[in-house]
C-alpha cells in the first residue's frame, strides 16, 4: 500500500509559480501560457505517478543486523534489496527510526543506531521513492523479521549490590559446568576492569593491543546479584546488573543471577551477561514519551526528500533553465546583446559561486549577489523613462522580475533553491509566453520548457549518478515520457482557444504619442493628413503607411486602383475567432469611386471608449453574444484607423477615439509600431438559418444612403440583379456571389476602366476581370438596386494563425474590402466570396491542441520535401553512426573484447554484479553455454596456448546470441 | 591399484588420460568417499595438497576434521603422523630431540612426529606459542634444526592443523605469523541431514577409512606438482590478484592487511584450481576462489574478531574489476 509521503523540498514554489502562469493566462488570454500550464500539470502529475510505480515495483527488502547491540549505540543495518532500483529506507524498530540511508540493488550497509533496550525479531522498513522529477516522495511500509536482536542497556556507572561466596555447594556446580577456567594460565586481551599489574607487556607490544596475563585457579569466587523486577525504571535496573556481571567476570569469578530470589541464572560470559539484560523484564516500566494529539503537535513538517545538495552538473542544468526564460521576456522589449551578456554573465557567475553548497564562500556569493543585481537592473532599466508609478509599474516589472530572477540565482545553494530557481524560471517563462506575439514564440518556448524538464529532472538526479544501470528502468522511463506526452497532447486538444481577457485586464499601449488634427480626419502613419483619392502609385508601401499602398485606407476608394501591396506582417490579433478587422466603411458611390462621409462622430477621451451602436447596427440586448476581445498588435507604423471587429463595443487605446457615424473608428494619434489596443466587441450570432429566416429585406425604414445607386448604373446591371434575386435575400446574395465565380476571374492587375465608363458596368460586362474591390461593389451595387442596404468595408482579413501565440497574423496583403448588408435582426453582416471568414454565428470554437496538431500538419505539408530529407539524413546519420561506433568498438576492443563487452552487459542486465569475473558472470544464467562462452573468453584472454579459431568465434557469437535472446 | 580406474573414469571428461587434472579428481573422489558432503571444502583440500601448502581447519569438533586430514594421508599413501596441542607440548615434542645413544656416549637425534609426510596437529591454538613456532621453520622450510643441525622432513610435507574457534577459553590465539604459514583456511561445517544419515548408518565416515586406496605415487604427486607450479599466469590475472591485496589493506575494518606471501599462497592455490578445472592457465575466478580460502586467516581485523574476516574478503573481491578480455 503506497501512502503519500509529502513533498520534496522547494517544491511548493513550483506549485506557486503554476498557480502565478494560471492568472498570467487570465491576463493575457494568451494561448501559449495555457499550453505551458498544460505541459506543467502533465508533467507533475506523471511525475506522481511513476513515484507511485516505483514505490510500488520496489520489492521489499530483508534485513540482517548483529544479534547484540547497546541501547543507543552506532551500530550497522544491512539492507538486502532485491530490487533493481535504488530507494531510500527508513528501518524502524518498536516506532523509533534506528537507520536511513539508500539501498541499493544488493546489499547496502546502514550505519544506524541501537532501539531502546529489549529483544526484537521485527523490523519496519518503510521504503520511499520519488518520480523522474522527484518532487511527489510515496511511502511503502513492511514489516520484515530479523534473528533475535538483543539489545541491552549502557553499562551503568554504578552497579548493583552483589553477594560473594566461595565455598556454597550451588556454585561449586556452576563451577564444573564451565571448563578450562582451572587449567589455564596465559594471557587474553584487555577488558573493562583490569589491574594494571596484570599487564602481559611482551604480548602487548606483539599484538598492538594490552593483553593480560589470566590466572584462574579454581573458581576462587562466585557472584551472585540480585534483581529485582517491578523498579521505577527497569532499563537502570538491568544496567546495574550488567554492570555487575561484567565486572565479576572481568575479575575472572563465576557470575549468576537471581531474579527476586528465584533460581540463579548462569552467565558464562559477557555476552551472556548481554543478553540476560536485554530480556530482563521486557515489559518494565519505561519512561515513555507523552504521544500528543494531532492538533498539538508541532507544526514542523519533514521533507520526505534525503538529500538536500545537489551536484555541479544539476547546478549548471539549472542555471541554463534559468538563463532562457529572462532572455525570452527581454527579447519582445527591445533589448540587444549588450543586456542578454549581462544578464548570462551574472547567471554564469552566480552558477560558479553557488554550486558548493550554502556555507562556501558565503560573504563573497552575497556581495556578488548583491553587485550582480545592481548590474542588470542598471543595464536593463532605463530610469529616465519612469515618470509616474502607473508608467514604473506597466514598463518595469519585466526588468525587475529578470532582476530578481538574477539575484536569487546567487541564493541556489541547495535543492529547495534550485526548486525556487526554476519556480522563478517557469515564471518568467509563462510572463514571457504571454506578452509575447512573433513567430519565433514556439522556439523559445520548446527550448524553455526543455530546459525547465532537464533542471528539473537534473536536480533529483544529483544522488543518483552511482545508480546501476538497468533496462527494466530506462523502459520505465521511455514509458512515462511516452505517456506525458500522449497526456499533453490530450490535455491541449481538451482546452479550448482563451478567448481573451475577459474580466481582469486589456493590454493597451502606446510606443509614441504623435497627435493629429484634431478633428477625427484621417492621417498617414507618417502624420500627414490623407486627402480623398492621394494614392501615390509611385510608393509601393506596406498598404497603410505614408499614404502609399491601399486605397481602402483613404477618404475616397477609387475601385479600379489597388496598390502594390507588400507581404510585411502588419498587425498581429489576438482572438479566438477570425473575423474581419474592418478600418473603414464607404457608403457613397459614384459610379467610379467610394467616399467616405464627412461627419467626425463622437469624440471620447478613453483610454477606455464606450462605443454607441451607430446608423444600422442591431442594439445588443437582442442579438446578444459573448464578448469578443481582440488585441491588435502594431507591427508597423499605422495610420489612425481603428481596426475592430465588427460591432465594437469598447475599446481601451490610450488616446481620444472618434467613433464616426457609418461605424469606423479613428484615433486622435497614429499608432506606431509597438503599439497595442483592444477591442471589445459584439458578435451578432448570425447563420445562414437566421439570414433566411429574416426573408427578403424590405427596403423600408432605411436610411436611403445605403440604398443610392449611381445614376450611371446601366441597365444591364439591374437586369442581372433581378435574375439572380432569389427568394430570400441571403440566397441572393449566394446566387450573386456564384455568379461572379462562375463568370469573372480574379485578377489583381486588372485593367482599369475607360473614363466616363460605369466601373462596376465594365466589371460584369466588358472586362471580366477584377479583384475584392471590384467584387464587393458590384455585389453592393446590384443588391441596392434591388432594394437592399449595403455598404462597403475596407480593412484587413485576418490571415495565418500562429497557433502557439494564438494570434492572426496580417500581412499587407491581407488588406481587403468586402461587402456588408442590412439584415433587420443582425445588422450589418459582412460577405465576402474571396476571404474564409465564417458568419460569426457559425464559428466553432477550436481548442489549443487541435490548432497545434492543425498548424504542424500545415508546417509538414507545405516543407515536405525538407521533412523528408531531414528524417532520410537523421536515419542515415543514425546507420552510418552506429556503424562506425561498431568498428570503432571493433578495431579497439578486437573481436573478442566485442564479444565479451556484450557478454557482460547482458550478464549485468540479469543482475550479475559488473566486477564479478567471466565465470561468476556465467552463473546468473544457469546454462551450460554460458559456462563454455565464459571459458572461452578467459582462455582468450589469458591463456598462452590460445589460437583464433574462427569457428570458435563465430559458435561463441552464437551462443551470446542466445543468451542476450533468452528469458 | 586404484589408480587407472580413476584414470580412466577421469578420461571422459579430459583430453588428456592422466595427469594433474586427473589425480586432483580421484583424489577428491577418494576423500568424497569418507567424507560426507562438504564438496568445496574437500576441492579446496585437495587443491591445497597440489599446490603443496598447508591446510587450516577451523571449526567445531566433530566435524570431521581430523578424519579429513587422515584420508589425504591414506590417499597419498603416505606417511601419518598427529600431533595432539596441549598446553604443555615441547617443541622436542613436534620436532624431535637428540637422545643420548644407546652405548651412551653422545647423543643423536630422534625425530618427532614431523617426519612424516602428513601432519595432522589437532588443537594446534591448545600448544603453547613456543610449540606453535616450532613449526614455522619447518612449514616453511621443509626441514628441522636441532642442536644446529639440520634434517630434512619427508617429501611431500603437508601440514594439516585444526583449530576450534569457538571454545577459545584458555588457549593461544594463533599468531600471525603461523597463521601466514597456512596456504588455505577451510571450515567444514555441519553435514547436512542426509549426509550425517550416510555417516551413521556407516556408508561413509571412519568406517570406510579402511577402504581407501591409494591413488598416486608420491613420485607422481610430485610431479603433478610441478605441472601445477607451471600453470601460465598471465599479467592481468596477477595483477586482480595484486589489486585484492591490497583491497583488503585498505578495507576500513582490516587493521593489518594480507601479507604478500598471502598473495603467492592464493596464487599457488589458484594455479591449482586451474588445473584441477583441466586449464593450463589461470582465470580470473580461479583467483577470487582461492582468495575466498587464502586470506581470511591472514587479516588482522579491527577489533579481533576473526568471524568478519570471510565477508571482509568478500567485501574486497567485490570491490575489485575482475580482468577480461
Amino acid at each position: 500500500m503506497n501512502r503519500p509521503a509529502g513533498l520534496a523540498r522547494g517544491s511548493a514554489s513550483l506549485a506557486v509559480a503554476w498557480v502565478i502562469a494560471t492568472m498570467i493566462a487570465l491576463l493575457t488570454g494568451a494561448a501559449a501560457v495555457v499550453i505551458v500550464l498544460a505541459i506543467g500539470l502533465v508533467a507533475f502529475i506523471a511525475s506522481v505517478l511513476d513515484g507511485w510505480w516505483s514505490a510500488r515495483q520496489s520489492v521489499a527488502p530483508t534485513v540482517s543486523a548483529p544479534t547484540l547491540a547497546e541501547a543507543g549505540a552506532e551500530m550497522e543495518w544491512q539492507v538486502h534489496s532485491p530490487s533493481d532500483r535504488r530507494v531510500h529506507v527508513e528501518l524502524r524498530v518498536g516506532g523509533v527510526v534506528v537507520a536511513r540511508g539508500w539501498a541499493l540493488p544488493g546489499t547496502s550497509t546502514l550505519a544506524g543506531t541501537a532501539p531502546a533496550r529489549g529483544v526484537y525479531e521485527e523490523v519496519e522498513v518503510r521504503l520511499s521513492s520519488a518520480g523522474t522529477l522527484g518532487n511527489v516522495w510515496w511511502r511503502r511500509a513492511s514489516n520484515t523479521t530479523i534473528a533475535p536482536l538483543f539489545v541491552a542497556p549502557p553499562v551503568a556507572a554504578v552497579g548493583a549490590v552483589h553477594e560473594q561466596r566461595g565455598g556454597d555447594q550451588r556454585f561449586d556446580q556452576l563451577a564444573s559446568v564451565s571448563p578450562g577456567r582451572d587449567e589455564v594460565d596465559g594471557v587474553r586481551t584487555w577488558r573493562e576492569g583490569d589491574e594494571l599489574t596484570a599487564i602481559h607487556w611482551p604480548a602487548t607490544l606483539r599484538s598492538g593491543e594490552f593483553v593480560v596475563r589470566q590466572r584462574l585457579n579454581d573458581v576462587a569466587e562466585q557472584w551472585s546479584v540480585p534483581a529485582r523486577t517491578g523498579t521505577v525504571d527497569a532499563d537502570s535496573e538491568a544496567a546495574q546488573v550488567r554492570e555487575t556481571l561484567e565486572r565479576g567476570l572481568a575479575l575472572g569469578a563465576a557470575v549468576a543471577v537471581t531474579v527476586d530470589g528465584g533460581e540463579p541464572t548462569i552467565i558464562a560470559d559477557r555476552d551472556a551477561a548481554q543478553r540476560w539484560s536485554a530480556t530482563f523484564e521486557p515489559d518494565g516500566a519505561r519512561p515513555q514519551e507523552p504521544t500528543l494529539n494531532w492538533w498539538r503537535r508541532p507544526l514542523a513538517v519533514q521533507s520526505p526528500e534525503p538529500d538536500r545538495s545537489f551536484t555541479r552538473g544539476a547546478r549548471w542544468a539549472v542555471a541554463i533553465a534559468a538563463a532562457i526564460p529572462p532572455l525570452m521576456l527581454l527579447e519582445p522589449l527591445g533589448y540587444g546583446p549588450v543586456e542578454f551578456g549581462a544578464v548570462l554573465a551574472a547567471m554564469a557567475v552566480s552558477a560558479l559561486l553557488s554550486m558548493n553548497g550554502p556555507t562556501h564562500r558565503k560573504n563573497l556569493r552575497q556581495a556578488a549577489g548583491l553587485v550582480a543585481g545592481f548590474a542588470v537592473g542598471a543595464t536593463l532599466i532605463d530610469v529616465s523613462a519612469i515618470n509616474s508609478v502607473v508608467t514604473s509599474l506597466r514598463f518595469l516589472l519585466p526588468q525587475m522580475l529578470v532582476t530578481l530572477v538574477v539575484v536569487q540565482g546567487f541564493e541556489c545553494v541547495d535543492r529547495r533553491s534550485a526548486r525556487v530557481t526554476l519556480a522563478c524560471a517557469a515564471m518568467l517563462t509563462a510572463y514571457a509566453a504571454g506578452i509575447r506575439v512573433d513567430d519565433r514564440l514556439a522556439l523559445w518556448l520548446g527550448a524553455a520548457l526543455l530546459g525547465l524538464a532537464v533542471g528539473s529532472n537534473a536536480i533529483a538526479r544529483a544522488d543518483r549518478s552511482r545508480m546501476p544501470r538497468t533496462v527494466r528502468r530506462t523502459a520505465t522511463r521511455t514509458g512515462v515520457a511516452l505517456t506525458a506526452a500522449f497526456a499533453v497532447l490530450a490535455v491541449l486538444a481538451a482546452v479550448p482557444v482563451p478567448d481573451g481577457p475577459a474580466q481582469l485586464t486589456l493590454p493597451s499601449w502606446l510606443e509614441d504619442y504623435r497627435a493629429t488634427p484634431s478633428d477625427g480626419a484621417l492621417v498617414a502613419a507618417d502624420g500627414s493628413p490623407l486627402l480623398g483619392g492621394a494614392v501615390a502609385t509611385d510608393r509601393a508601401g506596406t498598404g497603410v503607411g505614408g499614404g502609399g499602398g491601399y486605397p481602402g485606407f483613404s477618404p475616397t476608394m477609387d475601385t479600379s486602383l489597388r496598390g502594390a501591396l507588400g507581404n510585411e506582417v502588419v498587425l498581429r490579433v489576438r482572438a479566438a475567432f477570425p473575423d474581419f478587422w474592418r478600418g473603414q466603411t464607404f457608403t457613397t458611390f459614384d459610379g467610379r469611386s467610394w467616399t467616405v462621409d464627412e461627419q467626425a462622430g463622437q469624440r471620447s477621451e478613453g483610454p477606455d471608449h464606450t462605443i454607441d451602436p451607430t446608423i444600422g447596427d442591431v442594439p445588443r440586448d437582442r442579438n446578444t453574444d459573448d464578448q469578443f476581445i481582440q488585441t491588435y498588435y502594431a507591427e508597423v507604423d499605422l495610420p489612425n484607423i481603428v481596426f475592430a471587429a465588427s460591432r465594437a463595443e469598447r475599446v481601451l487605446l490610450e488616446a481620444p477615439l472618434w467613433a464616426r457615424p457609418d461605424g469606423a473608428l479613428r484615433a486622435e494619434v497614429v499608432l506606431p509600431a509597438g503599439s497595442a489596443y483592444t477591442v471589445v466587441s459584439q458578435r451578432s450570432n448570425a447563420t445562414a438559418e437566421g439570414l433566411r429566416a429574416d426573408g427578403t429585406i424590405a427596403s423600408a425604414n432605411t436610411p436611403g444612403a445605403f440604398l443610392e445607386v449611381p445614376p450611371s448604373t446601366t441597365e444591364r446591371t439591374r437586369e442581372l440583379a433581378r435574375q439572380l434575386a432569389a427568394a430570400t435575400t441571403y440566397d441572393t446574395i449566394l446566387a450573386i456571389q456564384e455568379w461572379l465565380a462562375a463568370n469573372v476571374s480574379y485578377n489583381l492587375f486588372a485593367p482599369v476602366p475607360p473614363d466616363g465608363a460605369n466601373a462596376v458596368d465594365d466589371f460584369l460586362f466588358e472586362s471580366q476581370e477584377g479583384f475584392c474591390e471590384q467584387i464587393a461593389t458590384a455585389t453592393a451595387i446590384m443588391l441596392r438596386t434591388l432594394g437592399v442596404p449595403t455598404r462597403i468595408a475596407t480593412g484587413y482579413v485576418p490571415g495565418e494563425r500562429d497557433a502557439i501565440a494564438g494570434v492572426w497574423v496580417s500581412r499587407a496583403s491581407d488588406a481587403h474590402a468586402w461587402v456588408e448588408v442590412r439584415f433587420p435582426s443582425y445588422g450589418w453582416v459582412a460577405f465576402d466570396p474571396t476571404a474564409s471568414v465564417p458568419l460569426s454565428g457559425e464559428a466553432q470554437r477550436a481548442s489549443i491542441g487541435g490548432e497545434v496538431a492543425k498548424a504542424i500538419a500545415r508546417a509538414i505539408s507545405n516543407h515536405i520535401t525538407v521533412v523528408l530529407l531531414t528524417v532520410l539524413a537523421l536515419a542515415f546519420a543514425l546507420v552510418v553512426g552506429r556503424a562506425a561506433v561498431r568498428w570503432w568498438q571493433r578495431r579497439r576492443r578486437g573481436k573478442w573484447g566485442v564479444l565479451q563487452d556484450r557478454f557482460v552487459a547482458t550478464a549485468v542486465r540479469r543482475g550479475a554484479e559488473p566486477n564479478a569475473p567471466n565465470a561468476e558472470l556465467a552463473a546468473v544464467f544457469d546454462a551450460r553455454a554460458a559456462d563454455q562462452l565464459a571459458a572461452t573468453l578467459d582462455a582468450s584472454a589469458f591463456s598462452a596456448g590460445w589460437r583464433d579459431d574462427d569457428e570458435l568465434y563465430q559458435q561463441s557469437l552464437e551462443a551470446l546470441r542466445e543468451l542476450e535472446h533468452s528469458r | 591399484m586404484n589408480v587407472g580406474m580413476t584414470s580412466t573414469l577421469a578420461s571422459d571428461r579430459t583430453p588428456a588420460p592422466s595427469g594433474p587434472n586427473s589425480l586432483a579428481s580421484s583424489l577428491v573422489a577418494s576423500i568424497g568417499s569418507v567424507l560426507a558432503g562438504r564438496q568445496e571444502q574437500i576441492e579446496i583440500a585437495a587443491a591445497c595438497v597440489l599446490a603443496g601448502g598447508h591446510l587450516l581447519a577451523e571449526d567445531i569438533p566433530g566435524v570431521g576434521k581430523t578424519l579429513l586430514a587422515q584420508t589425504v594421508a591414506a590417499s597419498l599413501g603416505s606417511t601419518f603422523a598427529r600431533v595432539q596441542g596441549t598446553a604443555d607440548l615441547l617443541p622436542a615434542d613436534v620436532v624431535g630431540s637428540l637422545a643420548p645413544n644407546a652405548d651412551g656416549f653422545g647423543l643423536h637425534f630422534r625425530p618427532g612426529p614431523v617426519f612424516a609426510n602428513v601432519v595432522l596437529f589437532d588443537e594446534l591454538n591448545r600448544a603453547n606459542p613456543r610449540t606453535q613456532s616450532a613449526l614455522l621453520e619447518v612449514m616453511e622450510e621443509g626441514h628441522v634444526t636441532v642442536d644446529g643441525t639440520t634434517h630434512p622432513v619427508p617429501a611431500p610435507f603437508i601440514v594439516i592443523a585444526t583449530q576450534n574457534p569457538v571454545e577459545m577459553a584458555g588457549t593461544y590465539p594463533l599468531t600471525e605469523g603461523v597463521t601466514d604459514r597456512f596456504m588455505a583456511v577451510i571450515s567444514l561445517g555441519r553435514a547436512t541431514a542426509a549426509e550425517e544419515l550416510e555417516v551413521l548408518t556407516g556408508r561413509r565416515g571412519r568406517a570406510q577409512l579402511g577402504n581407501v586406496q591409494r591413488v598416486a605415487t608420491i613420485d607422481e604427486l610430485t610431479e603433478c606438482r610441478a605441472q601445477v607450479q607451471q600453470a601460465h599466469l598471465a599479467d592481468p590475472v596477477a595483477a586482480y590478484a595484486v589489486a585484492i591485496l591490497h583491497a583488503t589493506r585498505e578495507h576500513q575494518r582490516v587493521r593489518l592487511g594480507a601479507s604478500t606471501r598471502g598473495g603467492v599462497a592464493m596464487i599457488a592455490l589458484a594455479k591449482a584450481f586451474a588445473v584441477m578445472d583441466g586449464r593450463d592457465y589461470v582465470a580470473p575466478h580461479d583467483v577470487s576462489r582461492a582468495a575466498h580460502s587464502a586470506l581470511p586467516h591472514r587479516l588482522v581485523l579491527a577489533g579481533h574478531d576473526r568471524s568478519a574476516a570471510p565477508d571482509v574478503v568478500a567485501e574486497c573481491i567485490a570491490a575489485v574489476q575482475a580482468p577480461r578480455r
